[in-house]
């Protein structure tokens, strides 16, 4: 089975976060990186998915040069060979763009299964593996937990609300968008950080997988963006005790929506 | 591998006679891509596996200790430094201590992970025969099997060469009988394997492989200071039944094994007292910000933050000369034969002064933070609950661990003059007068130039410190403690300058001096209060030598600078270190 992988390089979770002077995204100084949670998840689900059927892993990222340090990790983790999506056209992408952009990469290397994650930390669309799916032609399926081989191609564990969950049969080749806490993730060994050196990495710009700028305009943008704002505003709730709890209650429920 | 490819071999002990070029030293800037994910698996790890398991731990519950040692072992942890063929990655000094510095998150499990790894089981990699190795090294670079360094006894700490354990062969001729009691051996509790030293006849001091099936038996838990989540017991033998085969190396050449592994030990104890310094100051700078008392975060006042800037100095100073020592020790090893262990401990002696230095002014440096950290929290530092406490206790061993701070500072001038500074200072005949005339008071303030200066001047004070004393004192230096350290004050500044000015050089090339204005001033800062410590050694050694007339006026000729406002500079370094929420260098 030949799985692909989308890794995103994001900011670590624990980043401190400053706003950029156009007030359009957050400054890139000072940043440290790591791959997307639930992409990670993606990567784990494909490596088990092998362990178990044989087959290969490619982790793919999209980015600087900097995102090469996504695809090490999964090379270190036990993926077997990488691709990196390196081209000036892909800086500043939206969604439709990326998704555009792993199409086509992932449509020239071929696969039995596309996976990513549900949805990427920083941005947050959980729109690329759908765009991507549906401009390969391919079933999809989102907020999956868990996924089986069987003969008529994969059955597939996917989220809905309220803790229920579905199973699903579908096709293969399809494209899975991997819900996060769905496995236990490996470490990196040490050994296998020293074998990632002896991996492939590809590069792939624009012009090879025969991408014109005209389909990876951006159809969306950022106008401005900023910190929530924090304000203190006290209402005193007056009545007698039982008048006040019941304000309260409907205060928290429907102004606050605490629950 | 390594990435020190274009640092050159140096001599040890040399940078007091010679000059160095920023492109000549390694710095933490040049740790290499993978050295990188070698540390990131290590932090993950202790964050992940070894934190959440803290109350365990603490409680010393070692069979969860041993646990995730046997997980480190998993994620090739603790084969680092071990040979391939013997199961281990064989990486170089670099990789090694940086792994460790993240292991410094909980100095209690770094202890207990870095005595097997460096103390427990190097002896076996460097004086093990093949058989010894085979035998033991796989097992130990799994975690499978727990190592333990048994080398000091109740009467024989500093002093370990009066040890009185001893080791009779048997009638047979087939095992030694060990018969003595080693203290404060830590993980005592739990190791299978101990590296004890005993002395054969009562008179050859010897090193030997001992498992605990062989009779070694724990005392119990030691109630220490600090460290408090790492065993730490006597281990009791008595007619303990050694086979001959598990004599490790030479019989009577204990002392060679005793002292070769503890080199190594000491500049690894380097980067994880750096790394334990920097988690204080982070966790120092997180909570001034959040501390708010007379209506405003503590973090805006001027002594608040002199304490931020100063732990962010020592850190920065600290980093510079643990990494570029390591980069050294690394450089001299690409030259060596790996598998011939002679010459590669005979590579890593050779910077003997430079590990006993890196260690002296880091585990000192971790004091001044975990000291300063508690400060920082007030009242709260007091309290269990905030880990300014334990901090502080854990930090405190480190000045006495690995060979003690005093020992150190009889050690490095000791050495210099029986080694590199032997030719360097007959040539110092031409002498005194001379580095009088040499020695300039210089005015102006212009950073690193300035620095430049300051760092001649203190490599001629120390060379003429060393000098005098032998003059005054010769054969009888020994005797001279006190003179002694004064001039190994003198000499760990040099090295602590010279290395932050080359860390700041090396930047500032790479990145451009606009990028680099809060490296600058913490050299700044720290190289103007390091003259002044400087001068004061001088002084009190010229009392206390010979010529002290002579050497007075040359050493004072060191002290007057142009004063700087440093109350300036160390608000510059606050504010970055607010403003990035961290410490980022």
């Amino acid at each position: 089975m030949k799985i692909i992988v989308c890794l995103k390089q994001v900011p670590k979770n624990d980043s401190v976060l400053r706003i950029n002077e156009q007030g359009t995204w957050i400054q890139d100084r000072d940043l440290t990186y790591e791959i997307n949670e639930s992409d990670a998840y993606g990567l784990e689900a494909a490596l088990q998915l092998k362990e178990k059927h044989g087959g290969e892993v490619i982790a793919l990222s999209l980015g600087p040069a900097r995102v090469q340090s996504v695809i090490k990790e999964a090379l270190a983790r036990g993926a077997d060979r990488g691709i990196h999506l390196e081209d000036t056209a892909f800086d500043n992408l939206d969604a439709y763009g990326i998704g555009t952009a792993i199409a086509a990469a992932t449509k020239a290397e071929g696969f039995d299964l596309l996976l990513t994650g549900l949805q990427s930390d920083d941005y947050g669309f959980a729109q690329t593996g759908v765009i991507a799916a549906e401009l390969l032609g391919l079933p999809h399926t989102t907020i999956v937990m868990d996924v089986e081989l069987n003969d008529a191609g994969l059955r597939v564990k996917r989220e809905l609300e309220n803790g229920f969950f579905q199973w699903v049969n579908m096709p293969a080749p399809a494209v899975l968008t991997i819900q996060s806490g769905i496995n236990t993730l490996r470490y990196a060994t040490l050994k296998g950080i020293m074998a990632a050196k002896k991996k492939e990495i590809k590069k792939l710009d624009a012009a090879t997988l025969g991408i014109d700028a005209a389909s990876l305009a951006p159809r969306m943008e950022f106008r401005r963006i900023y910190l929530p704002q924090k304000n203190k505003q006290t209402q005193f709730i007056e009545g007698s005790a039982g008048d006040i709890a019941a304000k309260l209650i409907d205060k928290l429920k429907n102004e606050a929506r605490v629950f | 591998m390594s990435e020190t490819g274009k640092v050159s071999v140096v001599k040890g002990g040399m940078f007091l006679f010679e000059g160095r070029k920023s492109e000549d030293v390694f710095t933490r800037e040049d740790i290499s891509e993978e050295q990188q994910m070698f540390a990131g698996v290590a932090e993950e790890f202790m964050q992940k596996e070894v934190m959440t398991r803290s109350e365990q731990i603490y409680a010393k519950d070692w069979p969860v200790t041993r646990e995730l040692l046997l997980k480190a072992g998993e994620l090739d942890l603790l084969r680092i430094d071990i040979p391939e063929q013997f199961g281990g990655l064989g990486l170089d000094k670099v990789s090694s201590a940086f792994v460790g510095e993240q292991i410094a998150l909980m100095p209690s499990f770094g202890a207990s992970l870095g005595a097997h790894t460096t103390i427990g089981t190097l002896p076996i990699v460097y004086f093990g025969n093949d058989e010894q190795r085979a035998k033991y090294l796989p097992r130990l670079a799994s975690g499978e099997l727990i190592a333990a360094f048994c080398l000091t006894e109740p009467s024989a700490g500093s002093d370990a060469l009066n040890a009185k354990t001893k080791a009779t062969l048997t009638p047979d001729g087939k095992h030694y009988l060990l018969k003595g009691q080693k203290m404060w051996i830590t993980n005592g509790g739990f190791a299978d394997i101990f590296i004890v030293f005993a002395k054969v006849d009562g008179e050859k001091f010897t090193a030997f492989i001992v498992e605990r099936d062989h009779g070694a038996v724990s005392g119990h838990e030691e109630k220490k200071l600090g460290l408090d989540g790492s065993s730490t017991t006597a281990v009791m033998l008595e007619d303990c039944k050694v086979p001959v085969e598990n004599v490790l190396g030479e019989i009577g050449k204990g002392h060679v094994v005793a002292f070769n592994i503890l080199n190594f030990g000491r500049l690894k104890l380097g980067s994880r007292n750096i790394g334990g310094a920097k988690i204080s100051l982070n966790n120092s700078i997180a909570y001034s910000k959040e501390r708010h008392q007379f209506g405003r975060a503590i973090a805006n006042f001027g002594l608040i933050k002199r304490k931020l800037a100063e732990m962010a100095i020592r850190c920065f100073v600290g980093d510079a000369m643990v990494w570029r020592t390591l980069g050294m020790v690394d450089k001299a090893l690409e030259n060596v034969d790996s598998n011939d262990s002679m010459q590669v401990l005979k590579a890593i002696e050779q910077y003997a002064v430079e590990c006993s230095i890196v260690k002296v002014w880091t585990s000192e440096a971790l004091a001044t933070v975990t000291d300063e950290t508690v400060q920082v929290y007030g009242g709260y530092g007091y309290s269990k609950d905030y880990p300014a406490e334990r901090a502080y206790r854990d930090a405190r061993i480190t000045r006495i661990y690995e060979g003690t701070n005093e020992i150190q500072r009889i050690l490095i001038p000791t050495r210099l003059l029986k080694g590199a500074g032997k030719d360097q200072l007959q040539n110092l005949s031409e002498s005194i007068s001379d580095i009088i005339d040499r020695t300039r008071i210089y005015f102006g303030d212009e950073g690193v130039p300035t620095a430049r200066r300051t760092l001649k001047s203190v490599k001629e004070t120390a060379r003429l410190a060393l000098s005098s004393l032998v003059e005054s004192h010769g054969d009888k230096l020994s005797e001279e403690q006190e003179a002694v350290a004064l001039a190994a004050d003198i000499i760990i500044e040099a090295y602590a300058i010279e290395s932050a000015i080359l860390r700041v050089e090396k930047l500032v090339s790479a990145k451009g001096a606009d990028a680099c204005r809060i490296p600058t001033e913490m050299l700044r800062v720290y190289v103007n209060d390091a003259a002044d410590r400087v001068a004061i050694s001088a002084r009190n050694l010229a009392g206390a030598v010979k010529e002290s007339a002579k050497l007075m006026q040359a050493f004072e000729r060191l002290a007057p600078q142009t004063p700087i406002n440093t109350i300036e500079s160390r608000r510059l370094i606050a504010d970055s270190l607010i403003e990035s929420g961290r410490y980022l260098w």
